[in-house]
């Protein structure tokens, strides 16, 4: 037990810290890749530390993946029109976005404990908390239509590792999944609309 | 299988396939508005027959059942259903002569569509999805001619997180009736539906989305949007009332559409002084003139219900005009921005800014006054100072209106001819707000169904 409790806080530190690169890292492929190994452990610790059925946490790993995959295919498209305005360089130097991120998941590991849920497991809660206020830093600190969106999926990210815990209902869960690709087919075609005007 | 239903259901969505490939002809536009007025005539030609399926509620023919959950058709939901797809057609119609609103034909029936099912999809929990998706699909309406990608991302991030904000409500409203007694989750529910209104409506400090789009942005595909988001979410209120009648028995409740309605008039009015350009001030107008409903909504009596939907129905024309004269001043001058077309130029689009604007303000002649006469006369006998407040805030936002109209001529890039449209659309409009003065105690009969079913929703809790 205390092997499995201690391994579901190292997953959790490394999704805190792969939603600290997304925020970090400037280059889009980069970014992108953090975001999809992100998705992926998610999915792991869900596997992991509830009793969701297995399949609905390699689902998660799946939808993180085929996004991904999207946003990589935009990407290389937008690249094409006009290089040089796919990653817009954030106002703020990547050393603070790191303590922004590390500052996120303080302040979520102290919510989890002030508030606490008895119907989820302390380390997704945190997860859960992480990822809707690191994602809510990175939609608002964008002006790429990419980066928006990424930090809007890494808000339903979270929201999700919470709401697969709790909710029981297939339909509702199926729908969930489909709001993100909804978000994600916006992003990618506010992407290419954007790259066409600056080209 | 109520088959009627599914047609209204299923029409609009597979309308938004046809239309999508016309979207670049002028067909698309009245094929929009024909489909959208369609939906209105089939809901009342149709002999629905009533069933009682409990004591007190009646639906319009047998209940239909969608991915396993059941859609039911109520007296005030056929009302409800006319408003959205009738000012969804004037909307089709007013964005016509524009070539950069051609996105709004089929994204608007597609986002109408999937509303609908959302708002008569019971529980509410799984409802919350489709209209989380209708909001979040009209994004894409926004953009005209690659302007507008900043009131876009800014929207982007407020629709989807109201839409966290809804979800959460809905299953923390079911907890309450799973868990009787715990006021956490009753607490919880309100505190989130606020937080979800605050993100969808626009209201302080999550304002800045409703005025990048209609400054920036396509301002047809902006009001098609802020009216969904707004008279939507009115009528889906109703819907959870519904679904968890003491939702509006709690105090908070109240408050919190007290609070959001008084924000909205108050900070739009103070903050619109510092702003210049037609769409940023017309924007603020907008936000006032909507926080006046939700302000006269959390009143909870009959008046004040009754009051808040009455505004609904005379608010429209005022948006159309606002819309339509923002998007003819994008397309003579490429801006929204203050001092770029002179009177002389554009009179019929500087006079429907002009007129639209003192419509949403509710300055007499305008049908609007009677609202915001007799909300004065309802609040000055309680709370004297805060209804001199509000009319001093009409009188900044006056003055923010006619400054635009004070700002000397800038030169700028050559403008294009004023568009032959707005001489038309300028007389339909003014001849529409004549009609309204005249037509608004019937109006207001009608809308008495509304707060009627209101109240007696609050009083089944």
């Amino acid at each position: 037990m205390a092997g499995g409790w201690s391994l579901n806080e190292l997953m959790s530190f490394g999704i805190a810290g792969l939603a600290g690169l997304v925020l970090a890292l400037d280059d889009w492929r980069w970014m992108l890749l953090a975001w999809a190994l992100m998705g992926t452990a998610g999915g792991i610790l869900l596997q992991q530390a509830s009793e969701i059925p297995e399949q609905l946490a390699g689902i998660q790993i799946l939808n993180s993946t085929l996004l991904t995959l999207l946003f990589y295919l935009t990407g290389r498209r937008a690249r094409t029109i006009a290089p040089k305005t796919l990653t817009a360089r954030s106002m703020i130097h990547w050393r603070f976005r790191i303590l922004a991120a590390l500052f996120l998941h303080i302040i979520a590991r102290m919510a989890e404990v002030r508030f606490p849920l008895p119907i989820i497991p302390p380390s997704l809660l945190v997860v859960t908390y992480t990822l809707i206020g690191i994602g809510l830093l990175i939609a608002t600190l964008s002006r790429s239509p990419l980066r928006a969106g990424l930090g809007v999926l890494t808000m339903l990210n979270g929201y999700q590792i919470f709401y697969l815990s709790v909710q029981d209902s297939l339909l509702a869960i199926g729908l969930m999944a489909g709001m993100s690709l909804l978000v994600a087919f916006l992003t990618a075609a506010l992407t290419l609309v954007r790259q066409e005007v600056s080209a | 299988m109520n088959f009627p239903l599914l047609i209204l259901l299923a029409l609009p969505l597979l309308a938004a396939l046809v239309v999508y490939p016309l979207r670049r002809t002028p067909l698309a536009a009245p094929f929009a508005a024909a489909v959208a007025a369609a939906l209105v005539g089939f809901l009342w030609v149709i002999p629905w027959s009533p069933t009682a399926i409990r004591p007190d509620e009646v639906i319009l023919g047998p209940p239909l059942t969608l991915l396993g959950r059941t859609l039911r058709l109520t007296e005030t939901d056929r009302w409800v259903l006319s408003t959205l797809w009738g000012c969804a057609a004037l909307m089709f119609l007013t964005a016509w002569p524009f070539r950069f609103e051609r996105r709004l034909y089929p994204i608007g029936l597609a986002a109408g569509g999937l509303w609908v099912i959302g708002f008569l999809m019971r529980p509410i929990s799984l409802g919350v999805f489709f209209i989380g998706g209708a909001a979040l699909l009209l994004a894409l309406t926004l953009l005209g001619e690659g302007h507008g990608m900043e009131g876009t991302m800014q929207y982007l991030i407020a629709a989807s997180l109201g839409f966290l904000m809804w979800v959460t409500a809905a299953w923390t409203a079911e907890q309450v009736t799973l868990n009787p007694g715990q006021p956490l989750w009753t607490a919880l529910t309100v505190v989130l539906i606020s937080m979800a209104l605050v993100l969808w409506l626009g209201v302080w400090p999550a304002q800045r989305w409703v005025l990048f789009l209609f400054a920036e942005g396509a301002p047809i595909g902006a009001a098609f949007t802020v009216f969904l988001l707004n008279y939507g979410t009115w009528f889906w209120l109703l819907a959870w009332a519904q679904a968890f009648p003491w939702l509006t028995q709690i105090p908070s409740w109240n408050t919190s559409l007290q609070t959001i309605g008084v924000v909205m008039m108050l900070t739009s009015a103070v903050l619109a002084l510092a702003e210049r350009g037609w769409g940023m001030i017309g924007g603020y107008a907008w936000l006032a003139s909507s926080g006046l409903s939700w302000l006269t909504l959390g009143m909870g009596t009959i008046e004040g219900i009754h009051l808040s939907a009455w505004t609904l129905g005379v608010r429209m024309v005022a948006l159309l005009g606002l819309a339509f004269g923002l998007a003819a001043h994008r397309r003579m001058s490429g801006s929204t921005e203050s001092g770029r077309i002179p009177l002389d130029r554009g009179p019929w689009v500087i006079a429907l800014l002009l007129a639209s604007g003192m419509a949403l303000l509710d300055v007499p002649p305008f049908a609007g006054f009677t609202a915001r006469w007799t909300l004065t006369r309802l609040l000055l006998p309680s709370h004297p100072v805060l209804s001199l407040v509000l009319i001093g805030s009409l009188g900044l936002l006056g003055w923010s209106l006619l400054r635009e109209l004070l700002t000397p001529p800038r030169e700028g890039a050559p403008l294009r001819p004023m568009p032959r449209s707005a001489v038309w659309f300028g007389i339909t409009w003014w001849i529409a707000e004549l009609l309204l003065l005249f037509l608004g105690p019937w109006l207001g009969i009608q809308f008495e169904a509304l707060a009627k079913e209101w109240i007696r929703l609050s009083s089944l809790g």
